[in-house]
């Protein structure tokens, strides 16, 4: 167990990196135009909205992953 | 840079005695009144006074100030107010038991100062990738930051020492990171809230002589929050937290809402005739991080402890790892 909680914190290290590099490949060029003064706005409101989906598919693989490390221990 | 020497020894030389010669006046000041909690976790009936939060934002405010003499930046200012705004939010939690809500929601305020004072960026770095410029959603992460880095140093105060002792070694890691960085600046602000720890620590350790209490949980974790935001490693303090995060995010997902440990009725936690730590049966009680630990058999809080401090220092190593990488594009 105690060798299986390195496991995950290294499998966090792995998913915040991998979740950086989705984050920058995706939020990082995207811009939104014709809208005048609220393009800005627009293009932050779908960045947000983009990161949130990012964050919980983050915490469900996460979820899964702590299922999949600690299986029966987790309820022992 | 050597112009900054001078100021980062006399800051953290004084971050250090500030708290290591308050601490035992308050501990005297505090068994006066009476101000003390059980330890749960020792054999006899033993009393040990909260909290240490005073002495601890003592050693912060006037270490960070004569920094803010040698040079005036917005980013010393922040990390004060912040600091304090958390520390009063967290003796009034000390002082009058508040709901699970209060915390998360009250600390929103102690990034204020933060926003106010305009030091902050818009860009997040990741390593490896770079960053992204997202200037509206920013604000939020700021709000959000706080409270999170806050209340999980604040979960993790469950041991003798165990707070001080893994503040230690994640705020090092993190100003370790800001010199990899080239960000000189505030790695002589970041590096009072290590000694300040350390100096707490030496009261704080097994067997405890005092508890740092949420007035010092908060103001810790809160301080390492704002540092983490001003000196643009927002990534790189969350991998050297992750022990801490680890142990919030088991507890979250077992008890699907936030709610104050006092309020739990099963123990996650249990003793055996030595007095040793195990971990319960009980469905009720929440999934730990020191329940896990305590999943492959018993041990005594010691080395509980010493296997929390292990995990702090290969997520700190982890953090380090990220701060060279974030030098290198892909």
């Amino acid at each position: 167990m105690r060798t299986e909680l390195f496991g995950f914190l290294f499998a966090m290290w792995i998913l915040i990196i991998l979740g950086g590099g989705i984050l920058v490949v995706i939020l990082g060029p995207l811009s939104i135009t014709g809208y005048g003064n609220f393009n800005s706005i627009l293009t932050s409101g779908i960045k947000a909205i983009i990161a949130v989906i990012l964050v919980a598919v983050w915490i469900l693989i996460l979820s899964k992953l702590k299922n999949w490390i600690f299986r029966n221990a987790i309820k022992s | 840079m050597t112009e900054l020497i001078t100021p980062a020894i006399i800051s953290c030389i004084v971050a250090f005695f500030t708290v290591y010669l308050t601490t035992p006046h308050l501990i005297k000041f505090l068994q006066k009144r009476n101000f003390s909690v059980k330890d749960v976790n020792k054999k006899n009936q033993v009393m040990v006074v909260r909290p240490g939060g005073p002495s601890i934002i003592a050693g912060i405010v006037v270490s960070e100030i004569i920094l803010f003499i040698f040079y005036q930046a917005n980013e010393i200012l922040a990390i004060v107010a912040t600091s304090f705004i958390a520390f009063v939010i967290g003796y009034v939690d000390d002082r009058k038991v508040m709901g699970g809500w209060f915390k998360p929601i009250a600390l929103v305020m102690a990034a204020i100062p933060i926003l106010l004072l305009g030091s902050h960026d818009s860009n997040l770095t990741f390593p490896l990738f770079g960053s992204v410029h997202i200037p509206i959603l920013y604000l939020g992460i700021i709000l959000v930051m706080i409270p999170i880095t806050g209340n999980t140093i604040n979960s993790i105060d469950v041991l003798n020492g165990v707070a001080s002792g893994f503040m230690i070694i994640a705020s090092f890691s993190l100003s370790i990171a800001l010199f990899i960085l080239q960000n000189y600046e505030m790695v002589i602000i970041s590096l009072p809230l290590g000694f300040v720890s350390l100096a707490f620590y030496k009261y704080h350790k097994i067997p405890s002589k005092i508890f740092p209490g949420d007035s010092g949980a908060l103001t810790l974790g809160a301080m390492y929050g704002a540092i983490a935001i001003l000196g643009h490693v927002e990534i790189i303090a969350a991998i050297a937290l992750l022990p801490a995060v680890i142990n919030s995010f088991l507890f979250l997902s077992s008890m699907k809402r936030i709610v104050e440990h006092r309020q739990i009725k099963g123990k996650p936690v249990d003793h055996t005739e030595d007095f040793k730590l195990k971990a319960t049966n009980d469905q009720t009680a929440p999934v730990t991080l020191v329940r896990l630990i305590l999943a492959s058999g018993p041990l005594s809080e010691k080395e509980v402890g010493y296997m929390i401090f292990k995990l702090a220092i290969f997520s700190g190593f982890l953090a380090i790892l990220s701060a060279f990488m974030t030098g290198v594009s892909i």
